[in-house]
């Protein structure tokens, strides 16, 4: 192309040509196959530099935005275990007892498991930082304070707004259990377990707690035997299977 | 454009272009397991998984962003291939340690591959405009630079001191440069084959 073809690219784009110019160059678009290629080429490169200088700020954001949330997400997936042991100081208490009373533990062993003695909750946070959201703020406290019948509002009112959070979903669906609303809890779940998600596991391990809430043994067990070796929650499962048998 | 076709999951695309944080957060929490599952069972670690899905979340923001990008199938799959092939990628250049590849079935069929072409052929395009954009001469790179960071080519035409007329004839030229640059350049005619 010579400079004046490209310069006739400026003008077109920018509009600057009269209608019986614009009318010639668009025929010539039609029937030159290298000038109409080389035009797409020059507004792709506009499009190029346009996106590299003008949007940088925004870029910039996006960019930051995502290191700081990959972060937050390596270290939630990352750390959670330890979390959960510092949280629960009473197991202490429990442990104690279980001395005191080892006969009446060494009984119980024999008979069939109760939901209590394995539905042990985290702490949970669903708030981000930098981000203030009343509801989630709320949602978390509830759930935290074990006031599940306050929670299962909020999480609804979030889910409208994130839908597929399966974060959400899945504690929801835990607080559903604890107010006996199985069936509402069980379709949840069931939704849950059919979808990869980085909460798969989990919400295996707290399907099967519904199960055994409501005395369905078999379907409890069903469930348990999902949950990989490899899973934070395979010990535990485990430990439930021995009970169940 | 089939805009027919369009995926439901292209409220992922939208959420990214709109650096919606929710969207992101749904992202890392649904998609990006598999991808770091992945890449620690193919001679990666943790930190070169996060690595690579940043990289291809913001090769998909561009595309979003320039040129409209328009999602015709689901997003787990279209992003797990993404990042799988990109990752295979870096694996061949740095062929200095043996590298295992435990290969596993991904859904192969054709509406998941054309996209992901698509932003293959879209980041490649990329690079090479910018790898050409960096070979200009000086003049060039600012005037450019200015023309597309300032409001105005009056504005552009001030800040050179040079005359109006000028600063709009050297922009068309210089870009004309650049395009010409990229159409020699053989990366340019693999694209287009």
């Amino acid at each position: 192309m010579e400079d004046r073809d490209y310069i006739l690219f400026e003008d077109y784009l920018t509009q600057s040509l009269t209608e019986t110019e614009r009318n010639a160059f668009e025929k010539r678009l039609d029937e030159d196959t290298a000038f109409r290629e080389a035009f797409e080429l020059y507004k792709e490169t506009s499009a190029f530099l346009e996106h590299k200088f003008s949007d940088t700020t925004e870029r910039d954001a996006f960019k930051e935005n995502l290191s700081k949330i990959s972060s937050t997400h390596s270290v939630e997936t990352k750390a959670p275990s330890k979390k959960i042991r510092l949280l629960h100081p009473w197991k202490l208490a429990v442990a104690a007892s279980i001395v005191v009373i080892v006969g009446v533990f060494y009984a119980q062993w024999f008979t069939t498991p109760v939901y209590q003695d394995f539905a042990d909750y985290p702490q949970i946070s669903l708030t981000v930082r930098g981000e203030s959201n009343q509801i989630k703020a709320e949602a978390e406290n509830a759930f935290n304070a074990q006031n599940y019948q306050d929670a299962l509002p909020l999480f609804k009112s979030l889910l409208e707004t994130e839908p597929e959070n399966t974060e959400i979903q899945l504690y929801l669906a835990v607080s559903l259990v604890e107010e006996n609303a199985f069936a509402e809890a069980d379709s949840l779940f069931d939704t849950l377990l059919k979808e990869p998600s980085a909460y798969l596991n989990l919400a295996r391990w707290y399907a099967s707690l519904s199960k055994l809430k409501q005395k369905e043994y078999a379907e409890t067990e069903a469930i348990l035997r999902l949950i990989p070796e490899e899973a934070e929650e395979y010990p535990q499962a485990q430990k439930l299977l021995k009970k169940l048998k | 454009m089939s805009a027919s076709k369009i995926h439901e999951d292209q409220k992922y695309i939208d959420g990214l272009a709109q650096n919606n944080s929710f969207v992101i957060q749904a992202i890392y929490e649904k998609f990006a397991p598999k991808v770091i599952g992945y890449v620690c069972k193919n001679s990666g670690d943790r930190e070169q998984a996060q690595d690579l899905v940043q990289e291809v979340l913001l090769v998909i923001y561009d595309q979003a962003k320039t040129k409209n990008l328009q999602l015709t199938c689901p997003f787990d799959a279209y992003f797990f291939l993404l990042c799988k092939r990109k990752w295979l990628n870096i694996l061949k250049k740095s062929s200095l340690n043996e590298v295992t590849i435990n290969e596993e079935i991904v859904s192969a069929n054709e509406p998941v591959q054309e996209p992901v072409l698509e932003t293959e052929h879209f980041e490649t395009q990329q690079s090479l405009y910018e790898k050409m954009f960096q070979k200009l001469g000086d003049v060039c790179k600012e005037l450019l630079t200015k023309s597309f960071q300032m409001d105005s080519m009056e504005e552009v035409a001030k800040a050179l001191n040079v005359t109006y007329g000028y600063a709009r004839k050297k922009k068309s030229l210089c870009i004309g440069k650049l395009t010409k640059m990229i159409q020699e350049s053989p990366v340019y005619q693999n694209l287009k084959t």
